[in-house]
């Protein structure tokens, strides 16, 4: 599809979750992104107007660092305005009002986007039913694009998005490579996401390495390999470590697991990504992810590997600003 | 003897053909009563028949069958996965065939009801009656490609629980002998096999038809 197609395939369209895109579509969102960070850096002309005079409602209903900000940023960045709810106890949340009814108010406020975050899964394709102006917008009827910050332990599309960016960023490519998702596969929707964004491209490998307690899910990795990808799950990522291209560290989330504190120690040990094997079994070009936030109680990666050159998660996050404002301008119909 | 001869009051408590409406036939005797409570038959006149004999057995006749020993029910040997006892004596079985019916009369189903047919026993017959003739016969029922607010999501996170509202699933395998049934919630997109597959009723799969082929074979 030539790009003149795949903008009018974006505009007024709902980012809610990665399988509603193919790879054309990811391929799209990464040279659209690739341009606005050349336009962000350069402060190119025009790029501080690109969303002049636009309104982006934000509707957290959970904490929020790097999604929240990056969103605010960029609408600052290119000259639109944010308003909404960072606090559900300072909204009719609090008296119990549910979020269809919350979407449908603040449709009739002239936003012209919305980004949610909410705690049921599932909330954000709900709301976007939602998502529409009403009889005092002269765009009665048309959707207002949803944009999904997280729902629940669902999806966070965004965020997948801007990972695919930052590995294609540094190899120039999706396709080829060795991927190796570490630590906590069975909690973790980062690496649920990612995974399943990965079987529209052709990896050469991906590992799965975690304790026997953290798995990837079964029907994710049947479904993976239905769809001719080569997975292996693996105990130890020192094994694999020359071969990996991408390492995607996470966050163990041992607080939702029932097992005794010595095996979650245990886990805290073997899968804490450290310098020491990086330096010395590593490819120099091997780059190391992590969506963060970095648990300080885990420490993994832990603060040596940041001075490594195979780090890369701070940049990873940097990242969202041109992904998120990419996006941002695609859904609103305004060309980067 | 006063009253009335024995053969008036056969007649009496005979099911009078319907004229217009819907039949769920050959259903496995034992679920035709879990099947009506699915459907919505406020204003109608309905029958469930329950054990009747049948002139036609509603076994596919090219299968081999087994007895499950929990359950009692007659399954194809190809779907199952163990708890059985052996094979069963299908010649003692045809001389006690039975089946489940239902007439509803002046009705007809949404693709949702048919849908829940179709998941709970695919090999049941729909035939749907005008003026008195079966204008369209529904054999094996076929299963959408979603269902809708008959199934309740399974995952107590799921919107559809918290917030409640209308509910889509999207079928991704039908009921077959080769693989489970398997749904996805079109809001949390959490997939759910066979048994575990829940109805508005609240009712499991596994809690009406344990035991029955395809079903107790899902992962």
């Amino acid at each position: 599809m030539a790009s003149e197609n795949l903008y009018d395939k974006f505009k007024g369209r709902h980012v809610i979750s990665i399988r509603d895109f193919n790879r054309q579509d990811l391929e799209f969102i990464l040279r659209e992104s690739s341009k606005m960070a050349d336009r962000l850096k350069n402060d190119l002309p025009g790029v501080r107007e690109l969303l002049k005079g636009r309104r982006m409602g934000l509707i957290f209903y959970e904490p929020s660092t790097r999604t929240v900000l990056s969103f605010a940023t960029e609408m600052d960045l290119l000259g639109g305005t944010v308003e909404g709810i960072r606090d559900p106890k300072s909204s009719s949340a609090a008296k119990g009002e549910v979020l269809m009814d919350t979407i449908q108010v603040m449709s009739g406020y002239f936003f012209d986007t919305f980004v949610i975050r909410h705690y049921d899964d599932g909330s954000v394709r709900r709301a976007s039913e939602f998502s529409v102006y009403p009889e005092n917008n002269p765009e009665e009827g048309q959707l207002i694009p949803v944009l999904n910050g997280g729902d629940g332990s669902n999806q966070h599309p965004t965020q997948t998005m801007l990972d695919l960016y930052t590995v294609h960023h540094e190899f120039g490519t999706l396709d080829g490579l060795t991927y190796l998702l570490n630590n906590d596969l069975k909690n973790g929707r980062t690496v649920h996401s990612l995974i399943e964004a990965l079987t529209m491209f052709n990896p050469k490998k991906v590992y799965c390495c975690s304790s026997s307690h953290l798995p990837m899910p079964e029907h994710i990795v049947a479904e993976c390999k239905s769809k001719g990808m080569d997975v292996e799950e693996i105990r130890r990522y020192e094994d694999v470590l020359g071969e990996v291209d991408v390492l995607y560290d996470t966050r163990p989330q041992l607080e939702r697991e029932p097992i005794t504190e010595d095996l979650k120690e245990k886990i805290r040990s073997v899968y804490t990504v450290r310098a020491k094997p990086i330096s010395e079994l590593a490819k120099r070009e091997m780059i190391i992810m992590h969506p963060l936030p970095r648990d300080r109680t885990v420490n993994s990666p832990e603060y040596a590997v940041d001075k490594l050159p195979q780090a890369r998660y701070f940049q990873q996050s940097h990242n969202g600003i041109p992904v998120r404002a990419a996006l941002t301008c695609l859904t609103q119909g305004v060309r980067i | 003897m006063n009253g009335k001869p024995k053969t008036e009051s056969r007649d009496y408590m005979r099911i009078k053909p319907i004229d217009n409406g819907v039949v769920i036939d050959h259903l496995h005797p034992g679920i035709g009563l879990f099947i009506l409570g699915l459907l919505d038959y406020r204003g109608l006149t309905v029958t469930p028949g329950l054990n009747y004999t049948s002139d036609k057995s509603w076994l596919p006749e090219d299968q081999d069958f087994l007895r499950d020993k929990d359950t009692d029910l007659i399954v194809p040997r190809s779907s199952v996965s163990g708890g059985l006892e052996g094979e069963y004596d299908m010649e003692r079985y045809k001389t006690v065939r039975r089946k489940d019916i239902i007439y509803m009369e002046g009705g007809t189903l949404t693709s949702d009801q048919q849908g829940a047919v179709s998941v709970v026993w695919p090999q049941s017959t729909i035939d749907k009656i005008v003026d008195g003739v079966v204008v369209e016969k529904l054999h094996p029922v076929p299963t959408p490609d979603e269902l809708g607010d008959i199934l309740l999501c399974s995952n107590k996170k799921c919107t559809t629980n918290t917030e409640g509202g209308s509910r889509r699933f999207r079928v991704i395998n039908p009921p077959s002998e080769d693989d489970p049934f398997r749904v996805q919630c079109c809001y949390c997109e959490k997939e759910f096999y066979g048994p575990l597959v829940k109805f508005y009723t609240g009712q499991t799969l596994r809690d009406v038809t344990a035991g029955v082929g395809f079903l107790k074979s899902a992962k």
